[in-house]
């Protein structure tokens, strides 16, 4: 039976999940894929056969003997409170990586412009290779029209939003090339949420040119 | 002991995840630590980190083991597939601070242990021992690419461009390698 998640047409590229799930992809493309992955469960049936192997790795390495008080300092922190950090209700609906990127971000969405508000999550290391930002996309509403230096990969959270390349709804990834000047438009009916991230050009030969709108005929019998 | 017996291993360690998530049982939760946080520490030593960090990071990854017990769900993921998971949460966030380590040809991990190491739990012994054997019967290519992927930290991208081959072709060695690994498990039941 063809469930919900089946309606996902666009996927992040095989590799791109494959090294996801080794643990080789920067922190903020990591969290992109985190989240397709939340929303995906075919990409996250691949991520898994790879994880598993890891998990086989884990069990096969030759042990390394930890401190002397790691175990009493580990319970000592397992009895401590964890302090956690309250966000926005409005982020509820969002996959629990994501939220919890956001509570460690301690930023809050800050308005672009009419309908568009946008939170920097590229935290202590806003000097990295790429940018993350979490959109908000009022119903109907437009992020001003737009290039990139480098490649962007684009994945819809909530609702949905269209540019000239197609309509992305939850759980898509859309990935433009430097040369893309789009102009994305939620659509009607739900506030659309989006991660967008975005390398630095010369990072772009690396693994976001791996990455390419896969469409996969899902329920076409293919 | 148990040669037998080589999946008791991981049912046992998925035990007292359940027991750590179901009841917060602390003895169960140090049975846990003892096997996996000295395994955790040599898989981010082996990444690059040096051993007080690879020491901080692994008592990091046992606490969060605790604070998340409540996620983990035995029907998706033995105990080692979800400890590997957060394992390498935490090493993602180091990817940034981090130098890539040189490859070892002769990495133990790939090699018969030459002497049973002093904390393994026992009934988790015949199983080390299987996987290690099936990671040596791979074929060296994809053996190589298994320890480029999971312990040099390169993309599948680099290593195609590096080794001067396709990158449908690295995707599908390493899917070959996964299997045969699970296959070799799988057969000792
Ligand atoms: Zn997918």
């Amino acid at each position: 039976m063809s469930s919900p998640m089946s309606a996902i047409a666009s996927h992040p590229n095989e590799a791109l999940v494959l090294a996801y799930a080794a643990g080789a992809l920067e922190p903020r493309l990591a969290l992109v894929v985190s989240a397709h992955l939340a929303l995906c469960s075919h990409c996250r049936a691949l991520c898994h056969e790879a994880e598993e192997t890891g998990g086989m790795l884990i069990d096969a390495m030759v042990p390394v003997a930890m401190s002397d008080d790691a175990l009493m300092q580990v319970m000592a922190r397992i009895e401590g409170k964890p302090a956690a950090t309250a966000i926005p209700a409005e982020f509820d609906q969002l996959p629990p990586m994501v939220r919890d990127a956001i509570a460690a971000s301690g930023k809050k969405m800050r308005a672009r412009k009419r309908g568009v508000a946008a939170l920097d999550l590229n935290g202590i290391d806003a000097k990295g290779e790429g940018r993350l930002t979490l959109y908000r996309i009022m119903p109907g509403a437009a992020v001003p029209h737009h290039g990139h230096k480098g490649s962007e990969i684009t994945l819809v959270l909530t609702g949905a939003f269209a540019d000239e390349t197609g309509i992305y709804r939850a759980g898509d990834v859309a990935v433009g090339a430097p040369s893309i000047h789009h102009r994305p438009r939620a659509e009607p009916g739900e506030v659309c949420f989006a991660l967008a991230y975005t390398d630095a050009p010369l990072a772009f030969s690396g693994l976001l040119g791996a990455v390419q709108r896969v469409l996969r005929p899902f329920g076409i019998g293919g | 002991m148990g040669g037998s017996a080589g999946g008791d291993g991981r049912e046992a360690m998925t035990g007292l995840l359940i027991r750590v998530r179901d009841h917060g049982d602390r003895e169960a939760f140090g049975n846990l630590f003892r096997f996996f946080a000295p395994r955790v520490k040599s898989y981010l030593a082996r990444l690059g980190a040096s051993a007080p960090e690879a020491d901080e990071l692994a008592q990091d990854v046992m606490v969060t083991v605790w604070q998340k017990a409540a996620s983990f769900d035995e029907r998706q993921a033995a105990a080692s597939t979800w400890i590997f998971t957060i394992a390498r949460n935490r090493r993602i966030d180091l990817i940034r601070r981090q130098r890539k380590p040189e490859l070892d040809a002769n990495d133990p991990l790939f090699q018969p242990e030459a002497e049973p190491s002093p904390d393994a739990v026992a009934i988790a012994g015949a199983r080390e021992a299987r996987l290690r054997e099936a990671m040596k019967a791979l074929p060296q290519e994809q053996r190589q690419l298994l320890q480029e992927a999971f312990f040099a930290g390169r993309s599948h991208r680099d290593i195609a461009r590096d080794s001067n081959i396709p990158l449908g072709t690295v995707k599908s060695r390493l899917r070959l390698a996964f299997q045969r690994l699970k296959s070799a498990l799988d057969g000792e039941v």
